[in-house]
């Protein structure tokens, strides 16, 4: 009798409590090099159970259905690296590992509001590029009333920088990093003297070795609390212990990041994010073997000094011809295109990279990158629930994400979205000019004429040419030129 | 994608000695912008104009034209830019009402800019006043490419409504000549912009005898179109009561952000609209004016229902394209159809060109994409671009052969035709 009951219970309690299955069916499913098929995805307890093929396939019988027919599932894109939801992007000083993203991200922020309408369900958020070496990241969801409700992953990883930034030449900024890992060597050498006089007392001996056999042996012994609070990201950096994530602007910087991170103990675990002409190292690149991150401007426009010709280099195409993977990064401060991960990918396909990478790159390699293969960005089995049902093709500019699920809870529906809305009809306001308030982390935008990146080409008339240079040396209006330069142009803010 | 050359002996020799003057074929499937779209069409160029529109089942000895078939390939007329800014440089700074002078006189056609819109398929470009002048100076029509041609065009006068005309003001300077006389100086409020903008017409309504009224009085007389440049409602509405207080028939308006506040005043008048650029948050100068802090994206689709003729630009943002702003508005609602037309034939009609360009049609100028697959989408590009029958643009990778495309190549120089000179 008690046996019955008990197993009865058993039964009961293995049973799947109404509502933790979700299913959503009547779809294309769509995950790059995964999955392609008609079907249904089965979620339970905000994870992906299976994907059921077919037009009609059995269901849970006790599943809650969400029926999406005619639409595309598709992952919720990754984004590998934003300053989006940090209230400044940058700090003034250039070493700073010992910040911490969690101090700044601004739950509240719109911006975390735009990623959902847009599909963008992981997000690292980062500090930007104007640094030597600046602080942790985190990888959150834009979705949560707090900080912790947001974070995926906490300390994603240091950003160090090996190019130049504004106020800094590339001299100045190398010597700057050498100082830096210098003082942190310094450093853990004096307490790891510490730490081996500290287990000698401890232990009642009284063994003598040379200063240097004991920084040794100290150092075998030394634990993340012992070190100096500000140097500790870095020390642990050095331990291959925490991801680098290090923006090269050149090419020309490639092989000293490479170097760095080599010396350092860090090349394993490194991700280089490469803007402007680093695609001319890619050899190079490729022989680190691990996936990059690429900066938003895809197009790279080159001018001979000599002769006026002009060449221009696709740069995903460059690394999706040498076998090495990369994951795209957007650029909100940018014009309307740039600003979609879904664009940036469509812009590869167009100049003839494969639709499998393209997506693979918004989607399974920024996963990689931050450590999460597997968990997001996918739609195979025990991935995160983290889903968008999109109106159409992800490539196709007429594609609208109408609902985005979080842990298999729908967090986001288009028709809902009030301030969308407004943005398609229209608002009533249209009062006097109002003055125009930066948006947050957005750097103070030099008087100028265009509404441009600095790489867009103006209508020259013959004087302006001249004045251009007379201008620069005015100080009045500076056209900074360069990318990465300021801010509005790293990865993605 | 390589190209697979079809070819005759008759025509291949024909191909080897009077290149150009051998008539040569594209095929694919033919987006006109009359109306019509054709599966299987075929298009027929002679030396600069098209000679042949329709199925390829249809066209007599097909066969013997050197052809340009490519797989998967959609045509459209080549696109027009109906309002690309002029950078600072054409802002005269010793008056800003200069109706009189010509932005084709300032403008350097030895930039790169004008082959990177060739590349993206605009073929033909309006160059406007920039918005820093309250009565900018006469606009420039400009054949795009390697070398980039001036075409003739009377040139509009733009009036400007927005803040940029004014908010310089703040840092007058003298002009010159030596005047310190509050009516020399720039207006720094909008009162004084309407007030500069009221003595300008009421001048060259009078007839007084300078250059800028003269300029002016030709313009009202309709020898030059009249645009206005204006992003609010109450300066789209200013504009309008202007207009009917001068009698003005007919304004395009440029950028016109928020005319989805106005379609009841702009239907039923002459007025056309060149909307764009598209966006959803301002940036740049336009942010600073804080003009355009209310942009709404179905406003190409509210102005095609309202019955409003439009067309769209980048404007300043040469980089995305043309072709991305007809793909933000389909994105947004617009059809297809409309989006085409909005970016060749009713920019072509706005500046009097339709004649000779702006559709696919027996008889017209030359001006074609070869675009890689449907037209305007974010995985689509052009792959060869046709001006008066040459290439101004050719994707090296997917089309090979150079005799067939342009046997005279970029190089032969084209006479600039200049009406003032």
């Amino acid at each position: 009798m008690t046996r019955t009951w008990l197993l009865a219970i058993a039964a009961l309690s293995a049973a799947p409590l109404f509502g933790d299955t979700v299913v959503l069916s009547g779809a294309r499913i769509l995950d790059p090099g995964v999955y392609d098929t008609e079907g249904a995805l089965v979620i339970e307890d905000g994870k992906i159970k299976a994907v059921l093929e077919g037009k009609e396939p059995k269901l849970p019988y006790d599943a809650k259905v969400i029926d999406v027919s005619g639409m595309t599932i598709f992952p919720g894109m990754v984004l590998g690296r934003t300053s989006s939801g940090l209230d400044r992007a940058n700090e003034s000083q250039p070493t700073t590992p010992y910040l911490d993203a969690y101090d700044a991200i601004d739950p509240s922020s719109i911006r975390f509001e735009s990623f959902l309408r847009e599909g963008v369900t992981t997000v690292n958020v980062m500090q930007g590029n104007a640094t030597a070496i600046g602080g942790l990241g985190r990888v959150v969801r834009p979705l949560g009333l707090t900080v912790e409700e947001m974070t995926v992953r906490p300390g994603s990883g240091l950003i160090l920088s090996v190019s130049d930034r504004p106020s800094w030449d590339r001299v100045r900024q190398r010597a700057q990093l050498r100082e830096s890992f210098a003082q942190l060597h310094d450093h853990l050498e004096q307490v790891s003297e510490k730490r081996y006089a500290e287990e000698q007392e401890k232990a009642g001996e009284k063994v003598e070795v040379p200063p240097a056999k004991a920084r040794e042996l100290g150092r075998k012994l030394l634990r993340p609390e012992d070190v100096d609070s500000q140097q500790r990201n870095l020390y642990l950096l050095v331990e291959g212990r925490l991801d680098a994530y290090v923006y090269c602007e050149r090419a020309q910087d490639v092989p000293f990041a490479i170097e760095l991170a080599k010396e350092q103990g860090f090349l394993a675990r490194t991700t280089l994010v490469l803007g402007a002409d680093c695609h001319k190292a890619v050899d190079l690149i490729k022989t680190v073997g691990r996936p990059v991150l690429l900066m938003p401007t895809l197009v790279h426009r080159e001018t001979d000094p000599l002769s006026g010709d002009e060449r221009e280099t696709f740069v995903p195409r460059v690394y999706a011809d040498a076998d090495v993977p990369f994951g795209l990064m957007v650029n909100r401060e940018s014009s309307f295109g740039e600003r979609y991960l879904w664009y940036q990918a469509a812009l590869c396909v167009r100049e003839g990279v494969d639709r499998e990478t393209a997506l693979q790159a918004i989607t399974h390699v920024p996963a990689r990158i931050l450590d999460l293969e597997g968990q997001v960005g996918t739609l195979k089995a025990g991935a995160t629930a983290n889903v968008l049902v999109l109106s159409g093709d992800p490539l196709d500019a007429g594609s609208h994400v109408e609902q985005v699920l979080i842990g298999g809870e729908v967090v986001y529906e288009r028709s809902n979205d009030v301030r969308l809305e407004r943005l398609l009809e229209g608002s009533e306001g249209s009062g006097p000019a109002s003055e125009h308030k930066p948006h947050e982390g957005e750097e103070e935008l030099k008087p100028d004429d265009a509404d441009t990146d600095p790489g867009e080409p103006k209508l020259q008339t013959p004087g302006e040419q001249e004045r251009g240079a007379g201008e620069q040396k005015q100080g009045e209006q500076p056209q900074p030129e360069k990318p990465g330069e300021h801010d509005e142009h790293e990865g993605g803010k | 994608m390589i190209a697979r050359l079809a070819l005759s002996t008759l025509a291949l020799l024909g191909a080897l000695t009077a290149a150009q003057a051998a008539p040569r074929l594209i095929l694919g499937k033919l987006h006109t912008a009359t109306g019509q779209t054709i599966e299987r069409g075929a298009l027929v160029i002679d030396g600069e104009r098209i000679t042949y529109v329709g199925p390829l089942a249809e066209l007599e000895q097909a066969g013997e034209y050197p052809t340009l078939d490519l797989a998967d390939v959609e045509l459209t007329p080549g696109l027009i830019d109906a309002a690309v800014p002029a950078g600072d440089g054409s802002v005269e700074a010793s008056s800003e009402v200069v109706p009189q002078l010509k932005i084709a006189d300032a403008l350097s056609l030895s930039g790169t800019v004008w082959k990177h819109l060739a590349q993206a398929g605009v073929t033909t470009v309006y160059v406007t006043s920039s918005p820093a002048s309250v009565i900018g100076s006469q606009g420039a029509l400009i054949g795009t490419g390697k070398r980039p041609v001036l075409l003739e065009h009377p040139g509009d006068v733009k009036l400007t409504l927005s803040n940029e005309a004014w908010r310089r003001g703040t840092r007058n300077s003298r002009p010159f000549g030596d005047s310190a006389r509050m009516t020399a100086r720039r207006p720094n409020t909008r009162m004084g912009l309407i007030w500069v903008l009221r003595e300008a017409l009421l001048n060259a309504q009078r007839g007084v005898d300078d250059p800028a009224s003269q300029a002016l009085g030709e313009a009202l007389a309709g020898k030059h179109g009249l645009r206005v440049h204006a992003r609010q409602r109450h300066d789209i509405e200013t504009a309008l009561r202007l207009a009917d207080e001068f009698g003005i028939q007919r304004l395009v308006f440029e950028e016109a952000t928020e005319a989805y506040h106005t379609l009841d005043l702009l239907r039923g008048r002459d007025v056309a609209v060149i909307y764009g650029p598209m966006f959803i948050e301002p940036l740049g100068s336009r942010a600073r004016t804080g003009e355009a802090e209310h942009p709404c994206l179905r406003t190409p689709l509210m102005l095609k229902q309202a019955e409003i003729p439009f067309c769209l630009t980048a404007a300043d943002r040469i980089n995305e394209g043309l072709a991305a702003q007809a793909m933000w508005a389909m994105r947004y609602g617009l059809p297809f159809a409309d989006a085409l037309a909005a970016v060749t034939a009713t920019p072509a009609k706005l500046l009097g060109i339709a004649e000779q360009t702006g559709t696919l049609e027996r008889g017209k100028r030359a001006d074609v994409i070869v675009w890689s697959g449907k037209p305007f989408a974010a995985t689509s590009k052009p792959l060869l671009v046709l001006r008066a029958g040459r290439a101004v643009y050719r994707d090296a990778e997917q089309i090979e052969d150079d005799d067939w495309v342009d046997p005279a190549g970029d190089a032969a120089p084209e006479s600039p035709r200049r009406k003032n000179f």
